[in-house]
């Protein structure tokens, strides 16, 4: 059952419920108290007769029943313009005088003592009488002064209070029908809203978000879904470039291998075709030891890339001054060999690093930066410390790298210009390296490059610097 | 079953508001049939003769509540035992009373007053616990007289002379009709009465009603009653 189906029946439910009983407690309870009022004023006119009675009968020496019976025959009450029925009976029933309405004496009367009185409801004919008595001394003998009024009109009148009750229940049912189902649409609109997005979300329309209006439990609720919405949004997303980024990878992965391997079958071909040219073979073999060489650099690169994006790494506190010398100093014959310039600046400073990785960071950014130089340039490596870490600093004086490859050198396979890349022995794969190795020790990779003027790498190592 | 199982709370709903519609007049008629023939007793209060101290004041306000129909009364006819052995000495003794206290009145009435019999009724007032006893009776002489007496004081409480030759406050030249009224307001001890533009200020107020004493002279009438309103007061 629907939701909205609920709430209209427990909303015409409860509405329904307090009005029957309010109607039944106002009604009965007007009724009940209206009886009473006639009950005190049925005791008080008891009293009243009782009264007049007893003054009558301190004027009248009475010496037998006749004289009772002609004192109360003349004797009227009237109250309201209304005459008030009354009647002495004696203790076996039988009326002295007064009224002959056929309301019954007893039970009631039987149940009086000397200092009792009482009343009660009979239904004489049809018509509800109150019925009050009580003893009276006279002659010697116990009599019973009983009057009694007509309470019909309380009760025609009840049943005509309960009459229109009915009608304006009914009327009031239908509009509280109505109320319920407008008050329960409302309450439900913005759930509905909330469901309708929810299900062009689930159908891809991932930027659909829910109107958020009000402050109540469902606008909280939207927030909640909006919240999730925007997440799901941000984490497929990301799953999108993932799956790029791989598909991406993937595709310069095969590029990367197919191009040595081409080159090594058609050397090898050229081998098998010209085995007794000794200076074919010497260049075929050279092409294929480099093609080789290559690949295996590249299957290193990628397992090292594998292995760290696996592995947490254990680092250790090292004085950098010392290391980066030692670090440049692995690289500068073959630097100088290129008549490349190799200047190392090295604040002191002690970085918690692994050894091995940071190496590994500053060879490839080293060898970066010669691949991107002339011959009679300079490259310098520097280190210093910062507030924030240690700060590791390649600078070249080389062809520079375009704006528009700058945010993409880092991608795995991503090579600025493919085939002098190649032709250099590179694979796309150095900046890689170096991002993920920076990112391992907490740190960020920045580059900045100028066409023709060169490119600075600036690696954070973030943690304390003991100096 | 699930069609039911739907169907269940709208259904429960439509029963519930029929219920709501039909239920409280039967639940009512039940609490009749319990209520009905069921006996209820209880004690008789010691003070079920007394009628609490009544002021004159409020005695007259009963009387005026009572010519309007507003109050609860009981007529008994007196026996002419009561009448000859003490209500007769009561009215000769009130009526001398009152001559003695309103001589204008004793002048304009001597001679009406010669009854030559008496009937009349007891009449019992009561407002809940407040009550009047007092005699109204009819005085049969030269002139017809109704007279009514508070068994508890003997004043006379209101009084209308009738007849065929009975003129307007006889003799009008020497008899000022707001004097006597005066008089006789006096006589019942209710003075304070002042006199604002020719008409009398209100004599009493009780329970939120004015009530005036109203003297009517008219030819072939002549009466003193209270009111509400004060009617024809003039000098």
């Amino acid at each position: 059952m629907k939701l909205f189906w609920k709430l209209f029946c427990c909303m015409v439910l409860v509405s329904v419920l307090g009005l029957a009983a309010g109607g039944f407690l106002l009604i009965d309870g007007q009724f009940q108290a209206s009886l009473q009022q006639e009950v005190e004023a049925l005791n008080q006119e008891n009293d009243f007769l009782y009264y007049a009675l007893t003054v009558q009968l301190e004027s009248s020496a009475l010496t037998d029943r006749e004289q009772l019976q002609d004192v109360l025959t003349d004797m009227s009450v009237v109250s309201s313009c209304q005459t008030v029925n009354f009647r002495l009976s004696d203790a076996a029933g039988n009326i002295i005088a007064g009224s002959r309405l056929p309301v019954k004496a007893a039970p009631l009367t039987g149940q009086l003592g000397a200092a009792l009185r009482g009343w009660d409801l009979q239904d004489v004919a049809g018509v509800p009488y109150l019925h009050a008595a009580s003893p009276l001394t006279l002659l010697g003998e116990t009599f019973y002064l009983e009057n009694f009024r007509s309470v019909g009109s309380l009760f025609v009148a009840r049943e005509e209070q309960y009459q229109s009750f009915s009608w304006v229940m009914l009327l009031l049912a239908v509009a509280a029908a109505v109320l319920s189902g407008v008050i329960s649409a409302l309450i439900l609109r913005p759930l509905k809203r909330l469901s309708s997005t929810a299900g062009l979300l689930a159908a891809g329309q991932l930027d659909q978000r829910v109107r958020i209006t009000g402050d109540d439990e469902i606008t909280a609720l939207s927030r909640d879904f909006n919240a999730m919405a925007d997440q799901l949004e941000r984490q497929v997303d990301e799953l999108k470039a993932e799956a790029q980024r791989r598909e991406d990878f993937i595709g310069s992965f095969t590029h990367e291998l197919k191009t040595p391997l081409t080159s090594i079958i058609g050397y090898a071909e050229l081998l098998r075709s010209k085995p007794d040219d000794p200076e074919q073979v010497l260049d075929s073999a050279g092409y294929i030891f480099r093609e080789g060489r290559r690949l295996e650099s590249l299957s290193r690169k990628l397992l090292d890339l594998i292995v760290l994006n696996q592995e947490k790494v254990e680092r250790k506190k090292v004085p950098m001054e010392g290391y980066l010398e030692r670090v440049g100093g692995a690289l500068r014959p073959a630097l100088e060999a290129q008549n490349l310039r190799l200047l190392v600046s090295a604040k002191p400073g002690t970085a918690e690093i692994e050894p091995d990785l940071i190496e590994a960071l500053c060879l490839n950014l080293l060898d970066n930066a010669r691949k991107a130089s002339s011959p009679g340039g300079a490259i310098r490596l520097e280190g210093f410390p910062e507030e924030e870490g240690y700060c590791i600093q390649v600078t070249d004086q080389g062809r520079g790298i375009p704006l528009e490859d700058l945010a993409r050198v880092t991608e795995a396979f991503y090579m600025v210009e493919k085939s002098r890349a190649r032709a250099q022995g590179g694979a796309g794969l150095g900046l890689a390296l170096c991002q993920r190795i920076a990112e391992l020790h907490g740190g960020t990779l920045e580059i900045t490059s100028e066409l023709g003027e060169g490119t600075t790498v600036r690696v954070l190592l973030k943690g304390a610097v003991e100096t | 079953m699930k069609i039911l199982r739907r169907c269940l709370l709208p259904l429960f709903t439509a029963f519930v508001v029929a219920a709501a519609i039909l239920l409280p007049p039967y639940l009512s008629r039940l609490g009749d049939q319990k209520r009905m023939n069921e006996i209820h007793t209880e004690t008789i209060s010691g003070d079920r003769l007394s009628l609490k101290a009544t002021t004159l004041r409020e005695r007259i306000y009963l009387l005026y509540r009572w010519q309007n129909g507003d109050l609860e009364a009981i007529t008994q006819p007196l026996t002419s035992y009561e009448l000859e052995t003490k209500i007769q000495p009561m009215v000769y003794q009130s009526v001398d009373e009152l001559y003695q206290a309103v001589p204008l009145m004793a002048g304009v009435l001597q001679g009406v007053w010669a009854p030559d019999g008496i009937t009349g009724n007891r009449l019992l007032l009561r407002d809940g616990y407040h009550g009047l006893i007092a005699s109204v009776l009819q005085l049969r002489g030269t002139r017809q007289a109704t007279l009514m007496i508070d068994e508890q004081t003997g004043l006379v409480l209101s009084l209308t002379v009738g007849g065929n030759d009975l003129g307007p406050l006889e003799p009008m030249d020497n008899y000022s009709t707001v004097a006597c009224a005066m008089e006789y307001v006096d006589y019942l001890g209710l003075g304070g009465v002042t006199m604002d533009g020719g008409e009398m200020e209100t004599l009493f107020n009780l329970s939120g009603t004015n009530v005036y004493y109203l003297l009517r002279s008219v030819p072939g009438e002549f009466s003193l009653a209270p009111v509400h309103e004060l009617l024809g007061w003039r000098k």
